[in-house]
């Protein structure tokens, strides 16, 4: 077919929408509505979010919860505020049920494999977010958030590939050129390391993946005053980071600084306990 | 009630929604309150109630399943219910339940290990997971599951009544006395002598099962269960030497609950075995009605009207039984017994041939298993096992019980059918809710599943077909519209959806006959244009013509048509004409579609730029989702020097569109003139990989390369573009 007949079908497809619509009879006994209305809720929240007040949200959401709990809308929305408000715990509570019923909507398996890549638990994160693929293949979002958790679970032959997909399918994604320097730097590719990190923090000075991955290549390099500086930048961009912290340390350590080295040593393991902790936490919440 | 080794009341579908009301309340309720919520247009909440509604279905259809002896689809339907709503436990339990009767006591622990992970308070959960792992051949990891919880709530009486089970799994008896004695302490009750007698009794300890259950009855004798445990006690220690004294104390039993269907069994299996036959037909009746699940039931009824004289009932009631005992967990010694009463049964009738292949079967099942009729006798009275592992898995092939089994046969029919019905209902109206937003997909995915419930449900198939039909699946979409059309062969509408579906999946013969004999045709051009494109395809172009011309002559002045007309013009070359085409439309309809964009590629084409870019942004301006227009755009100001506004624009259309070859084509080409390689080039990789036979990307990236200094790669790609230019001239 033409490309101009083509598009002349589309528009009589259209009218199968109206179709669909007339569908829509009931007949059964009629019953009380609710007292408050689930729709307004959700529209409360979503002007309280956009307005930044997420604690808000968050109530409205959960008082729309509490009347409609299989709510595809209110459960996505609640893991989304979540997700925004850095929470977690409670977007993987409900997103896990939310996979559960919808078990095909690769987008709520991406939003579960981030709220599991938030709170820690790399493993699980990973399974999610290879559903996501599966189901939703060659999506930027799903393929970049998929080489982060496996280049968090140290497998960084696997993330590469992912990783080079997206940036196929969406050339110039700073997170996932970031995410492919770590990569490469985890496989030794350091020389490809150091042009990524750099193109990155060209465009985004304090990146925080990039500075750690620049810092990881200059100490390789030995170039321990540099290294330094780069994962300074790297722990002030991203502060809950353990890796940074330790290389830190050991930027120190070489560097002669003892005192500063003891005290990235000491948020390195305050850090790593910190996301065991919530790995924990999660594990229970999800019995997995 | 059909207590289980392990301590557990397997009465499937305990925790459904409002156990005081009956199944058909709860869902009639559940269907009520969705469908009001749909009509207050409070579809969030409908969306909720009608999950809740799948629920409700499904455990009623997993119950009615059970209850018939169907255990694939009692998992089946309990596996759907767990995925209906979000807090799914009573689904769960059920369906782990059905895994172990299945003896799937892996999957069966696997799900529970999770279920009591997510919820460490939930004891129904617990005592599923420590028969599940009992069944799975690990009693130790029960017994430590247990006395963790055990440890974390020692005033948990039914906690410890698990733990002292499983203390006699791994045969730690008297660490079970004196956690059995601690629980009667606590819980001095008939009802608790009853369950720890029964669980002496499944143990083989015979003697401090029997000082229980008279506890029991001493305390109260109008206990329930304790002469029927006492019976099926005799039984199981002494064979057929206990039989005499199992019937009296059934009898007992049967005083102070004449209809119950267990107790109704083992007298009728009893008094068929001691060949009182007369005798056993009514309690064997009853115990079928009560229990229509149940193998063992149908086999002695069948056994009894055998001995009566009535062949023809008994290989009715024989085929059920044989039907049940169907599965991974078939008994050999009964299947033996089932095809030789069936074989002497088929041949008392004539029917040799058949009576022939029982007889078969049934040396083949003696050849497979010749253990004792004796040994069996005493598993199927006494209704339990010894205590290893492999027969503890055996005990549950005795079938679960359901509230539902008190329902009449035709009861159940009936609900069935509402169960059916609401879960069909459920699954369209969800769907209808992802149509009306536009999610055809998804609506499709729903209404696949209200077709697999009831194929059958009104509009079901004609919404699959339309789900599809607009999820651009056309393909998919064929099937069911042609089923719904057999339903309802004078919907005008149906047809023209079908027509158009045969048209897009390329079986044009067809669309062009559905066409031909649509009656709105003549007065709609796209229908006319769509049967057009329908005879060309299927070498009727004279018709075509025709048709074409006709189409000009009725509608000549309907803008989408001329907008039609001048992109056929504009497709053979005749520009002028086009213009003219596209212009009368634009006059009649200033915002119809694709006239601007037709427009705007003419111009471009014709090297009138200016025209073009003003088209393009009228297109754009009216229509700004149109991916096309505003890759042309960009081209336009490509020429015009433009290429800050053209980059912008292509960055923004492969946003929308990432696989749209062409755009990523020019945006290459652009950021190479700009010097911006590498990106170019990724670009270009990227186009190459959408659009391999176009020479022109092939070509763009060797310069990119050779820019790049990767030679070797750039040799490749010249000689690729090479191969397509020669192969284009070829052709």
């Amino acid at each position: 077919m033409t490309a101009f007949a083509a598009a002349r079908l589309r528009r009589v497809e259209r009218f199968g929408v109206t179709l669909a619509a007339l569908l829509l009879a009931v007949t059964s006994a009629a019953a009380q509505g609710p007292q408050v209305s689930v729709r307004e809720l959700l529209q409360q929240a979503r002007a309280q979010s956009s307005a930044g007040n997420s604690a808000a949200a968050l109530e409205s959401l959960r008082q729309a919860r509490a009347l409609a709990p299989n709510s595809e809308e209110v459960l996505s929305a609640l893991a989304q505020v979540s997700l925004a408000a850095h929470a977690p715990l409670p977007a993987i509570t409900v997103l896990e049920p939310l996979t559960r019923i919808c078990p095909g909507v690769a987008q709520y398996q991406y939003l579960l494999g981030v709220a599991l890549m938030q709170a820690g638990d790399l493993v699980a994160a990973v399974e999610a977010l290879q559903q996501a693929q599966r189901l939703e293949p060659d999506r930027e979002l799903t393929l970049v958030a998929l080489g982060l958790a496996l280049n968090g679970r140290k497998m960084y032959l696997e993330s590469e590939a992912h990783l080079r997909r997206s940036l196929e399918l969406q050339p110039g994604n700073i997170e996932a050129i970031a995410a492919l320097a770590e990569a490469e730097e985890g496989i030794g590719n350091l020389e490809e390391a150091e042009v990524l990190a750099r193109r990155v923090l060209a465009s985004s000075d304090a990146h925080a993946t990039a500075s750690l991955v620049l810092g990881l290549v200059l100490m390789k390099h030995e170039r321990y005053a540099a290294a330094r500086d780069a994962l300074l930048k790297a722990v002030v961009a991203n502060p809950v980071s353990p890796r940074a912290h330790y290389q830190l340390s050991l930027a120190y350590a070489r560097l002669g600084d003892q005192a500063s080295s003891e005290k990235h040593l000491e948020l390195y393991r305050l850090k790593l306990r910190e996301v065991e902790e919530r790995a924990t936490a999660v594990r229970n919440r999800t019995g997995s | 009630m059909r207590p289980s080794r392990f301590g557990v009341i397997v009465l499937i579908g305990t925790t459904l929604g409002v156990p005081d009301a009956t199944a058909q309340e709860a869902l009639d309720r559940a269907l009520a309150s969705a469908e009001a919520a749909l009509r207050d247009r409070e579809l969030q909440l409908a969306d909720s109630r009608y999950r809740a509604l799948l629920f409700e279905a499904w455990m009623t259809l997993g119950e009615l399943h059970v209850v018939a002896g169907r255990l694939e689809p009692a998992r089946d339907a309990f596996g759907h219910a767990s995925t209906s709503v979000v807090e799914a436990t009573p689904a769960f339990q059920s369906l782990a339940l059905v895994q172990l009767q299945l003896g799937q006591a892996r999957e069966a622990a696997a799900l529970l290990t999770s279920l009591a992970a997510r919820n460490g308070q939930d004891l129904q959960t617990r005592r599923l997971l420590a028969q599940a792992l009992v069944a799975g051949g690990a009693p130790e990891e029960a017994v430590q599951m247990l006395e963790e919880a055990h440890a974390a709530a020692p005033g948990d009486p039914e906690l410890a009544f698990l733990l002292g089970t499983g203390y006699l799994h791994v045969k730690k008896t008297a660490a079970a006395e004196e956690i059995f004695a601690r629980v009667a302490a606590a819980r001095p009750l008939p009802q608790t002598y009853v369950l720890i007698g029964r669980t002496y009794r499944d143990f083989g300890l015979y003697d401090a099962a029997r000082a229980a259950l008279e506890t029991a009855l001493k305390q109260d004798p109008r206990t329930p269960r304790a002469h029927y445990y006492l019976g099926t006690a005799a039984v199981m220690e002494e064979g057929l030497l206990g039989v005499d004294s199992a019937m009296r104390e059934f009898r007992e039993e049967l005083k102070l609950v004449p209809n119950d269907p267990a107790a109704n069994l083992k007298l009728g299996m009893a008094l068929v075995e001691t060949r009182r036959t007369a005798e056993a037909l009514q309690p064997l009746e009853i115990a079928t009605r009560g229990a229509p699940g149940s193998a063992d039931g149908w086999h002695y009824l069948g056994r009894c009207q055998r001995a009566l004289g009535r062949p023809a009932e008994a290989l009715v009631s024989l085929r059920r039984a044989l039907e049940l005992s169907q599965g991974p967990r078939t008994d050999p010694v009964r299947l033996r017994n089932l095809h030789y009463q069936l074989a002497v049964t088929l041949r008392a009738t004539g029917a040799t041939k058949e009576a022939a292949v029982h007889f078969a079967e049934a040396e083949r099942a003696s050849a497979e298993r010749s253990d004792a009729d004796r040994e069996s006798l005493a598993k199927y009275l006494g209704d339990a096992a010894n205590d290893s592992a492999a027969d503890e898995a055996a005990a549950s092939t005795q079938p679960l019980e359901s509230r539902l089994s008190a329902l009449a046969p035709a009861q159940r029919a009936d609900l069935e059918r509402r169960a059916t019905t609401a879960a069909a209902r459920a699954y369209l109206n969800l769907g209808i809710m992802h149509a009306q937003a536009q999610r055809f997909a998804r609506a499709a995915e729903l209404f696949e599943r209200a077709a697999d419930v009831d194929p059958g449900f009104p509009t079901v198939q004609y919404s699959l077909g339309v789900a599809y039909f607009n999820a651009q699946q056309h393909e998919k979409a064929v099937g069911p519209l042609e089923r719904a059309l057999a339903a309802d062969p004078a919907n005008a509408d149906m047809q023209r959806m079908l027509a158009l579906a045969l048209l897009t999946s390329e079986q044009y013969e067809r669309a062009a006959s559905f066409l031909a004999a649509d009656p709105r045709r003549e007065s709609d051009p796209s229908l006319m244009y769509a049967y057009g494109v329908a005879l060309i395809r299927s070498d009727r172009a004279a018709e075509a013509e025709a048709l074409f011309e006709r189409l000009l002559a009725a509608h000549g002045a309907t803008p989408e048509l001329r907008v039609v007309l001048g992109q056929a013009h504009a497709q053979q070359g005749d520009y002028d004409s086009a213009i003219s085409e596209l212009q009368s439309a634009l006059t009649l309809k200033p915002d119809v579609a694709e006239a601007n964009a037709t427009l705007g590629l003419i111009y471009l084409k014709q090297g009138k730029l200016p025209e073009a870019r003003t088209a393009l942004r009228a297109e754009l301006q009216a229509h700004p989702a149109d991916v096309k227009a505003a890759h042309t755009l960009a081209t336009v100001l490509d020429l015009e020097g433009e290429q800050q506004e053209a980059v912008a624009i292509l960055r923004s259309v492969l946003v929308a569109r990432p696989g749209f070859a062409d755009a990523r084509y020019l945006l290459g080409k652009m950021l190479l003139a700009q010097g911006v390689t590498d990106e170019a080039a990724e670009q270009l990789e990227a186009a190459a990989r959408l659009a391999p036979e176009d020479a022109n990307i092939h070509y763009q990236l060797a310069q990119a390369y050779r820019k790049q200094g990767r030679t070797d790669l750039a040799d490749q790609r010249f000689e690729i573009y090479q191969q397509l230019k020669a192969k284009r001239r070829t052709r």
